[in-house]
């Protein structure tokens, strides 16, 4: 059995791992006011972000990163967040971005 | 078309429609921002928070105001980018998320855009979706759009 302050140092070890360990990326546009609104909210609370603005992009590249976007989430609102594996976040949803992310 | 005469197409357009627009000023001067970063890349303003393809006949759809904003006021109150609204949706607490309309197969679009559309003038179109029927008074070449589908040509000329 754990006391309570190695249950809260515990607890504190886990969100320091969760967010370390899930790399958080995303695809936005350059144009959208919810991407940058991702974007602020990202630096503010200091998670390193990973993103593309798909619509600064050109050629073969482009059509690539819209393939690979689109493959998370068809037909989905940007900005496109992908948590970890497998967590996709359609849009700037901030209640789900922090239940995910533990903030 | 500088930013200042935008924003004021924008506002008219708003006003004359019996429309509001998103009363939070950041989050307008972002939504003008973006859309005039598209008219001066584009030339022409499609929608800030869609990927556009630059390419205006595939857009088309895209160009704000958007073929999707009127069915999205009047089913969820808001556009999809938000920089339209209904006064119903400001006092309403409850704000629902706008799912995207669009379809987004490439496909499709490229269909679209790549088709010869009007051809004769006075030939008559109708919505299979809403019934609106127009008549054309002058041939641009492009593919008319009625309730997100091509538009069904009922006579070709007078």
């Amino acid at each position: 059995m754990i006391g309570y302050a190695q249950s809260v140092a515990l607890q504190r070890i886990n969100l320091k791992h969760t967010r370390n360990n899930m790399k958080v990326k995303a695809y936005t546009l350059s144009t959208c006011p919810y991407c940058k609104a991702f974007k602020r909210f990202m630096k503010e609370h200091n998670i390193p972000l990973e993103f593309t603005d798909v619509d600064l992009l050109e050629g073969e590249e482009r059509t690539k990163v819209i393939k690979e976007a689109y493959s998370y989430c068809s037909g989905c609102g940007f900005p496109i967040i992908v948590i970890g594996e497998d967590i996709v976040i359609e849009g700037f949803n901030e209640p789900k971005l922090r239940e995910v992310l533990h903030l | 078309m500088n930013p200042e005469t935008l924003k004021k197409a924008i506002k008219d357009r708003a006003k004359r429609e019996g429309y509001r627009l998103n009363p939070d000023e950041n989050f307008l001067e972002s939504i003008f921002e973006g859309l005039y970063k598209n008219v001066e890349r584009y030339g022409y303003p499609s929608c800030p928070c869609r990927l556009s393809a630059g390419i205006f006949e595939e857009d088309i759809d895209l160009v704000c105001p958007c073929l999707y904003r009127d069915p999205d006021l009047y089913h969820y109150g808001r556009c999809f980018c938000g920089l339209y609204m209904t006064e119903a949706y400001m006092n309403n607490k409850d704000k629902p998320v706008v799912p995207n309309r669009r379809p987004m197969e490439p496909a499709k679009i490229e269909k679209i855009g790549s088709r010869i559309g009007v051809k004769t003038v006075g030939a008559r179109y109708r919505c299979k979706s809403c019934g609106n029927e127009i008549t054309v008074d002058k041939v641009g070449g492009g593919v008319l759009i009625c309730c997100g589908q091509e538009m069904e040509l009922i006579k070709e000329d007078k």
